[in-house]
């Protein structure tokens, strides 16, 4: 048994030590990644044991960090909530999910026929990237599109168990992904949160992007190359099973190998990350351990082979095939749809009239009119809400930019089936005559809004 | 919103409070990923352990104390980013040495606890810089080269100061060792 000291380091806790961050990825990728992971669970939790949608459920998601709110006046605005990881057929495993039960209810109900959109309204094949995506249909519930794709391999090679879906902007969407092992293809259903406009029916061009990872690893891959019979070598060699690589020289000096190679092919085989070895000939492998493999150009790897006879030796390859983007473009056709009416309320304030209007997307609260610079009351509100820099618009009207919180406790909206909703808060105007607030959410119907409390105050809607 | 804001917010099931905390911790956890993997991941990997490390926060938050926010990230980062490595065969970059070997099962829970607590009792022991040092190479698993740039001190010299530091880790251990009953611990041959 041996100790290892950064092993034996397991047991430490430290936050004492401060890190420069001399590589940080993207919190905006973790963010999307962490939640789509949280949403896809519970959503699909809830899909198959009837439960309603946690709370965080309609917060707002960190996607729409970036998106303008736009009222939404046009027929369908596809605005994305999350994304897959991890397949269905694992969820299915941890007893999470049915997908059966999950296509049936969603494609196979009679009672939901009329919502399903034909297949006919939908476009055609679309290969990309070797990869094959037909719709097969579409189904509007409420106010959430789910469609349903069939993704092949054309060369029958078994897709990812993690398919990331984006919408043209890169966004992710939510999917639930399930595989056909008869016909090595993945059926994905989709989903798209949708607000719905004022025409009887409608068409929506849903540009779509898929990414494949972890579609195939290889283990110890044998490259059939001999690295004796090799030294020395003036013609690039392509390896069998391995045509993403081309051996351009090998050489060797004080008992290193050295291995020239060009991996101008590795990008459109995808493979991400790879690890060459030398199999020696008791099937020890020595492991050159960079072998990260995104760029393309010409490449050395080295080897210490000690003692060991050059002539025994064999390269061999591990590695993960990933990230095989696809797109498509279809025109997909619902043949429902419901207008949603923007609602107004009005209470009072503070002794102010107040107006909250609530759209498909977000939360207005008009604090007027009186107001005035000096409003002590509303100076407070606005500052807990706002960053200290303020920027003066042309027409003199105060609007502060959002402050960097993604939720406020003290305004919440309560639902008529008892869930609250905690709108993100988005920015705040005023001029002298009054203050507006304003809150994105994720999709509420205004109907069903009970009231909405506003730092104390609440508004109930009276009719 | 403050840490213990935040996690309240959580707690009630509040996605956007998490949102708040991954915007608030992610170079911290993703510095403390790359220095485990170092160069051996794509970034799409490392961004998807960084998430995984959110996730299980999120799963565990009824355990979680605001106070030990950083330090209960920084370890799951370095737990999550471990286990990625030996998915792929790999181990930590920086020199690891195996610093005594023994003929006991020291996986064993009751010897795993004994050994735990003498590495933590070492470590509170440790004079600063040393134990700065130490803990940033081999619990945050920084490069010497990177310690001496964020700490301004010479490469050498923390060379010098892990060396010394592994010496009296593995005296301690040996001497505590035969406190807690583990007899058959012995200096690593090939350790220096």
């Amino acid at each position: 048994m041996e100790l290892k000291i950064s092993n034996l380091m397991d047991c430490i806790s430290d936050d004492s030590i401060e890190l420069s961050a001399k590589y940080a990825v993207s919190s905006e990728r973790v963010k999307k990644l962490t939640l789509n992971k949280i949403n896809m669970r519970e959503r699909s939790e809830n899909s198959f044991t009837g439960k309603k949608q946690a709370q965080h459920y309609y917060c707002e998601h960190p996607k729409r960090t970036h998106t303008h709110i736009v009222r939404r006046t046009v027929l369908i605005a596809a605005s994305l909530v999350m994304l897959l990881l991890g397949s269905i057929t694992a969820l299915a495993k941890g007893g999470v999910i049915n997908i059966n039960e999950f296509y049936n209810s969603i494609f196979f109900n009679p009672d939901a026929k009329n919502h399903i959109a034909t297949a006919d309204a939908l476009s055609g094949t679309v290969v990309d990237n070797g990869i094959e995506i037909t719709p097969l249909g579409a189904y509007i519930e409420g106010h959430n599109a789910y469609i349903r794709l069939k993704l092949r391999d054309i060369e029958g090679g078994h897709l990812s168990n993690t398919i990331y879906f984006l919408n043209k902007n890169g966004e992710s969407i939510p999917a639930v992904v399930d595989y056909d092992s008869s016909t090595n293809s993945a059926i994905a259903i989709i989903q798209e949160d949708i607000a719905t406009g004022e025409a009887a029916s409608a068409t929506t061009s849903l540009q779509l992007a898929a990414i494949c990872t972890d579609i195939q690893e290889l283990e110890n891959l044998s490259l059939d190359f001999n690295i004796g019979a090799h030294i020395g070598i003036t013609q690039p060699v392509v390896l069998k099973n391995a045509e993403f690589l081309t051996i351009t020289g090998v050489e060797t000096q004080d008992g290193t190998l050295a291995i020239h190679y060009r991996d101008n092919d590795i990008a459109k085989y995808g493979w991400s990350t790879g690890l060459f070895g030398l199999r020696t000939p008791d099937g020890t492998i020595i492991w050159e351990t960079s072998g990260v493999l995104y760029d393309t150009g010409n490449k050395t790897i080295y080897f210490d082979i000690g003692k060991h006879d050059i002539n025994t030796l064999s390269l061999v390859f591990s590695g993960k095939h990933a990230i095989r983007t696809i797109t498509g473009d279809w025109k997909i056709a619902f043949s429902t749809v419901q207008q949603i009416a923007s609602k107004t309320l009005t209470a009072s304030y503070s002794e102010r009239k107040a107006e909250i209007t609530c759209g498909a997307t977000e939360l207005e609260i008009n604090l007027s009119p009186g107001y005035t610079d000096g409003d002590l009351e509303l100076n407070n509100i606005i500052k807990s809400l706002s960053d200290t820099s303020e920027v003066l618009s042309k027409n003199g009207e105060k609007t502060y930019p959002v402050k960097d919180v993604s939720v406020s406790r003290d305004i919440s909206i309560a639902l008529k089936d008892g869930k609250i909703v905690y709108p993100r808060f988005i920015s705040a105007s005023w001029d002298s005559k009054s203050a507006n607030f304003k809150f994105k959410m994720n999709f509420v119907l205004p109907e069903n809004i009970q009231n909405v409390t506003f730092f104390g105050k609440t508004f109930t809607f009276t009719d | 919103m403050d840490d213990s804001e935040t996690l309240h917010a959580i707690r009630c099931g509040d996605s956007n409070a998490l949102a708040c905390l991954i915007d608030r911790y992610t170079p911290y956890v993703s510095t403390i990923i790359y220095n485990v993997i170092g160069s051996c991941m794509s970034q799409h990997d490392i961004e998807e352990v960084c998430s995984d490390v959110f996730l299980a926060l999120w799963d565990n938050i009824g355990k979680t104390d605001a106070s030990r926010l950083k330090a209960y990230l920084g370890s799951i980062a370095r737990n999550k980013a471990k286990n990625k490595l030996r998915e792929m065969g790999a181990e930590v970059h920086i020199d690891d040495c195996i610093i005594l070997t023994s003929d006991d099962d020291l996986e064993s829970e009751f010897l795993n606890r004994e050994l735990a607590d003498l590495v933590r009792q070492f470590i509170l022991s440790m004079e600063q810089p040393d134990r700065e040092i130490f803990l940033r190479h081999y619990y945050y698993c920084q490069s010497v080269s990177a310690i001496a740039d964020d700490m301004q001190i010479k490469v050498s010299t923390i060379k010098t100061r892990l060396r010394r530091g592994r010496e009296k880790l593995r005296l301690k251990l040996i001497q505590g060792g035969k406190d807690y009953g583990i007899e058959n611990l012995k200096p690593n041959g090939l350790y220096i």
